[in-house]
């Protein structure tokens, strides 16, 4: 990264200023800006004891700055590259399915404005599953009806004690579902 | 050279000098030595593990001194340092102890010199300026 922006993470790090004529002044680095002009709070010099410095910036040579401050950098650097990618692909995932798998957990009140919209029988299923005005004997069912081979529309009996394979059918379904929608889109 | 566009308007760019190990001439006389690790359009530079090597006569000592950020008209010239060559210096290294009292004599035999030569120069009608920067 560019040695500005490695003075502008060194902030709040004790750093050794050396001016050109040779003067050195020690201290925590407080502020800084695209001059390197920069003002340091506390240790000051062991000559002058200042408790605040400004120093502008044409007239230093060099700073100095502790280890950590690049170990920091490098850091923060790793950090941002993970969140941007982590973002990214997680929105854009969200994006790809289908809404209304996503509107049909959300909650009762959401989904009852949302089964009007008509978006497929298997997903208005799904919004009646846990949906609390509809009755339970009109619930659909997690268990596939053998009788109905047409999805769009299917009435799928709600099976109290329906077991994490069944679940696990039911997902499969939904995957399957999803790509002959997207497939014939 | 490199394809990479230009940072600044010389006929070399520092982008081949990443990640090297540099020696760098400051214009007080300083010579760094450490690891490039960033620069910018001003040549403002960021060493990494660098020491600051001071050479008198045949003999040179360091000094340990982390991460440098060197402001860019402070510098003179660096240049990248071949490490097989390195190991096979004609020089000999002291303590540092050592080598700040090197430093510090042949800065008091320079300071006498050049006292005497402004004398005689003066005798003749010029006058001499000490220049307090640039001494490289």
């Amino acid at each position: 990264m560019l040695p500005l922006s490695l003075l502008n993470a060194a902030v709040g790090f004790p750093i050794l200023v050396e001016l050109k004529n040779g003067e050195t002044y020690n201290g925590h680095l407080e502020k800084c800006d695209n001059f390197m002009n920069i003002s340091l709070r506390e240790d000051g010099d062991r000559f002058w004891r200042l408790p605040e410095t400004y120093v502008r910036g044409n007239t230093i040579k060099y700073l100095r700055v502790p280890d950590a401050v690049l170990d920091k950098v490098k850091e923060d650097m790793l950090k941002n590259r993970n969140m941007g990618n982590r973002g990214g692909r997680g929105g854009r995932g969200r994006g790809g399915n289908v809404g209304g798998r996503g509107g049909g957990h959300t909650g009762g009140s959401q989904t009852g404005g949302g089964r009007g919209r008509g978006r497929g029988g298997w997903l208005d299923a799904l919004d009646k599953l846990n949906d609390p005005a509809v009755n339970e004997k009109d619930k659909p069912s997690l268990h596939k009806d053998k009788s109905s081979g047409n999805n769009s529309s299917s009435k799928w009996k709600l099976n109290k004690s329906s077991t994490m394979a069944n679940k696990k059918d039911f997902l499969d379904e939904l995957r399957r579902q999803l790509k002959q929608r997207t497939q014939q889109q | 050279m490199s394809f990479t566009p230009q940072f600044f308007t010389t006929a070399e760019s520092l982008v081949d000098s990443l990640d090297k190990k540099l020696l760098v001439v400051l214009r007080d006389g300083r010579k760094i030595i450490g690891i490039l690790r960033s620069y910018d359009q001003f040549a403002n530079l960021v060493l990494q593990d660098s020491l600051e090597r001071i050479y008198v006569g045949d003999a040179y000592g360091d000094i340990e001194r982390g991460v440098f950020i060197i402001r860019g008209e402070n510098v003179v010239l660096l240049g990248e340092i071949d490490c097989d060559v390195e190991d096979a210096l004609p020089l000999r290294q002291v303590p540092i102890e050592d080598i700040l009292q090197l430093q510090r004599e042949e800065a008091e035999e320079k300071a006498r010199k050049d006292k005497l030569r402004h004398h005689l120069l003066y005798k003749q009608g010029f006058s001499v300026d000490f220049a307090d920067n640039d001494l490289y």
